[in-house]
């Protein structure tokens, strides 16, 4: 259960720091995304990225949970990718 | 400058990559199936049922020991943990020969009666294949799969070197886009569990490395011997004194050497010159209890049962060691932390199969008429055939041949295994004397068949099947269903998508589709 | 090591690599890719074993780290040592300083683990 909300949080981290780059931001948002806005979504990218390591390691101690946390990583990169994927669709890049 | 850093290092990275690519693959592929080396095992014995308790199976496995090798120099005795539900006993005869492999072991059940029906080596097969190989000296393989180790390492960092934009290019993957879909699958799994790959090839290498490195301990003790008992603890094994006496009962023991370690379970226990008054008894804790592979140890008097004292190494960097090899083995993973294993395991024999396929994809752009490739790049392509579908395939006929096999054939484990190298084989040879995209599309339906037939022979032969795991909540049995059908799919699927592929480029002019994939 | 110089990196493996490419194999070429390969491997594993050794003993002689954990130290930067080594051979843009530095190295890794050897004896 913990997995899976770790895996969600890791995605929805990496879904922002993909939004804070310019070029996904038309797939994901819609629209350009004004700076200001980038920034914030690449702050919160990294936020979830730590309260997700914290999580773990509350929860399993640091060693066992930096372990698991990576895993979870790859998971939710996995996962934000073929959202990504999903919503691009487009014939090239 | 800088891009000639970069194109030096994509040279290196190409043909590190390629040289050893094929090991790797199998390597890879087998060594992630081990992270369920247990699962498996207790899937090709389906007829073991149940869980074992330790304390039990320690009992009983000295009552088969004492009945079948009472003289022995030493036994050994691998306990069932959370996941197995066997024990392993292995000895070394009291006359000091080395009996022949099944002559000096067996698997027993927690009364300590020895598993004769539907002998396997299961699992466990699996995990030493992807470090020992098969029908070749262990020594041999050990360093054949440490130099693949090696070439990976360096092929990895160069790989970083190569290809810094794919940081930058982290969202940029995109399915089902031909020739460049190759790339970005290469990349994406690369960088997604970079990490993991880092740690599990450097770790790999660590766990032999006083095979590939020996010269930091021969630098400071004249013999390996000594170094091994500073570091484990382990003495040789005093002279039999010939005044009999029986060992004591395990179970106290180990709950002694349990408690001593914060309640961490059992995982080995050895006894030395067993029956004598000297008899030694050496318990360890289970690599499953912490992410340390080296247990604590804790020897006792194997006639009196009083403590001698334990084993512990100590020191930063001993310790960095073994939590290394802990971390490669993964025998600490709980269910969670398992599966993301085994995914990234998944990831990685994706990374190095992609990147095979990649050599070909690139190159067939560039060769001078890719109608009548050479014979280094015509090599090259059945190589990635034999070694991706055809292992595929052999894992697959592993497991049927487990369930089609006479349960009471002589010599049945090895019967097994032969069959998976033999269907590896004629995947092989059949990939050599077909047209290669033919050849692609029928090994990779074949694999994805053998995979399919797996849950079907499995409900035909046992009364384990499908339907009747999920009536009893088994889930084990279930998961392992749903896992073969899986991989058929993805087989099956791989074999449409090359067979698509292989009709439009027949259709399209090769040479203009060709030009227009190599200016990426 | 120090063989890796920023500036003059990875100019003479590219050199080869269009050759290479443009099917001009000179005699050159594939004396400087055979020098390349004996350097990245053999004679890196060999200069490797010495630097793990060496490191061995200093740990253990030098820095008073416990015998068993110096050994098992220099083991571990091994590999790193290895494939670094091995990078940086394809990376360097001369062949011949590349294996002078290697050379140079080796004699002085030698010169002290053998002092070292026969200062204060093995375990």
């Amino acid at each position: 259960m913990i997995h899976a909300l770790a895996i969600a949080l890791a995605c929805a981290a990496f879904l922002m720091l993909a939004a804070s780059m310019k070029r996904h931001q038309r797939d994901l948002v819609g629209r350009a995304v004004p700076e200001p806005r980038a920034r914030l979504a690449r702050i919160a990218g990294w936020v979830f990225i730590a309260v997700c390591w914290s999580l773990e390691a509350v929860v399993l101690g640091p060693a066992l949970g930096t372990i698991v946390w990576i895993g979870e990583l790859s998971m939710g990169a996995w996962l934000a990718i073929a959202f990504i994927n999903w919503r691009s669709g487009r014939p090239t890049r | 400058m800088k891009d000639s850093l970069r194109q030096s290092m994509a040279l290196f990275h190409t043909w590190s990559g390629l040289l050893l690519g094929w090991l790797l693959f199998a390597m890879f592929a087998t060594g992630t199936a081990a992270y369920f080396q247990d699962e498996i095992t207790r899937w090709m014995q389906p007829e073991v049922t149940g869980s074992a308790d330790p304390e039990t199976s320690a009992q009983g496995a000295v009552r088969y020991l004492n009945t079948v090798a009472p003289d022995a120099i030493s036994w050994y005795i691998t306990l069932p943990n959370g996941r197995s539900a066997t024990t392993q006993v292995y000895w070394q005869p009291g006359d000091g020969t080395r009996g022949k492999r099944g002559e000096t072991s067996a698997v027993l059940d927690q009364t300590g009666r020895a598993i004769t029906v539907r002998e396997t080596s299961g699992g466990f097969f699996l995990y030493r294949f992807h470090f020992d190989l098969h029908y070749m000296p262990v020594l041999w393989a050990r360093y054949l799969v440490g130099i693949a180790a090696m070439f990976m390492l360096t092929a990895i960092l160069s790989g970083i070197v190569t290809h810094k934009k794919i940081f930058a290019d982290f969202f940029m993957l995109r399915f089902g886009k031909g020739q460049r879909s190759w790339l970005d699958a290469h990349n994406v799994t690369a960088v997604i569990a970079l990490p993991f790959h880092l740690m599990i090839t450097f770790t790999g290498l660590v766990t032999l490395a006083s095979m590939y490195m020996p010269w930091g301990i021969a630098a400071n003790y004249a013999s390996p011997a000594v170094f091994q008992e500073q570091v484990f603890g382990r003495e040789p094994a005093a002279e039999r004194s010939g005044r009999a006496q029986p060992l004591v009962d395990l179970a106290p023991l180990m709950r002694t050497a349990s408690a001593e370690w914060g309640g961490k379970q059992v995982g080995y226990i050895s006894v030395t010159n067993p029956g004598d008054a000297t008899a030694r008894v050496l318990i360890t804790r289970s690599p499953g209890a912490a992410i340390a592979a080296r247990g604590e140890t804790a020897a006792f008097a194997g006639a009196t049962g009083k403590a001698l004292g334990g084993h512990t190494a100590t020191g930063a960097a001993v310790a960095t060691e073994s939590v290394m090899i802990g971390l490669h083995t993964g025998r600490f993973a709980q269910w969670g932390l398992r599966w993301l294993y085994f995914l990234s395991g998944i990831g990685g024999t994706i990374m190095v199969g992609s990147g095979l396929v990649l050599w070909t994809v690139k190159r067939r752009t560039r060769l001078p008429d890719p109608a009548r490739p050479h014979f280094g790049f015509r090599l090259v392509e059945r190589l990635n055939i034999a070694a991706i579908a055809g292992l595929a395939t052999g894992i697959a006929v592993y497991f049927l041949a487990n369930r089609l096999l006479p349960a009471d054939l002589a010599q049945r484990a090895d019967r097994e295994i032969d069959s998976l190298f033999l269907a590896w084989l004629a995947v092989g040879l059949w990939g050599m004397v077909r047209p290669a995209g033919r050849a692609w599309t029928e090994t990779l339906a074949l694999a994805g068949a053998c995979f399919a037939a797996v849950p079907v022979v499995n409900a035909l032969t046992t009364s384990r099947g499908f339907a009747a795991s999920i009536m009893s909540g088994d889930w084990l049995f279930v998961a392992f269903d749903l896992m073969m059908i899986a991989l058929a799919a993805c087989f099956l699927q791989a074999a449409g998508k090359v067979a698509q592929h292989r009709a439009k480029n027949a259709s399209a002019p090769p040479r203009r589709a060709a030009r227009k994939a190599v200016s990426q | 090591m120090g063989i890796y110089t920023a500036p003059s990196v990875g100019v003479g493996v590219t050199v080869m690599a269009i050759k290479a490419q443009s099917g001009e194999r000179s005699t050159v070429g594939r004396a400087n890719v055979a020098a390349r390969l004996l350097a990245a491997i053999p004679a890196n594993y060999l200069l490797t074993s010495l630097a793990t050794a060496a490191l061995a003993r200093l740990l253990w002689r030098g820095l008073g780290v416990d015998p068993a954990n110096a050994s098992v130290a220099a083991m571990l930067t091994s590999f790193v040592m290895f494939s670094v080594l091995a990078l940086v051979a394809f990376g360097v843009r001369s062949a011949l300083r590349l294996w002078l530095w290697m050379i140079g190295a080796g004699a002085v890794l030698g010169a002290g683990l053998w002092l070292s050897l026969a200062s204060g004896g093995r375990l």
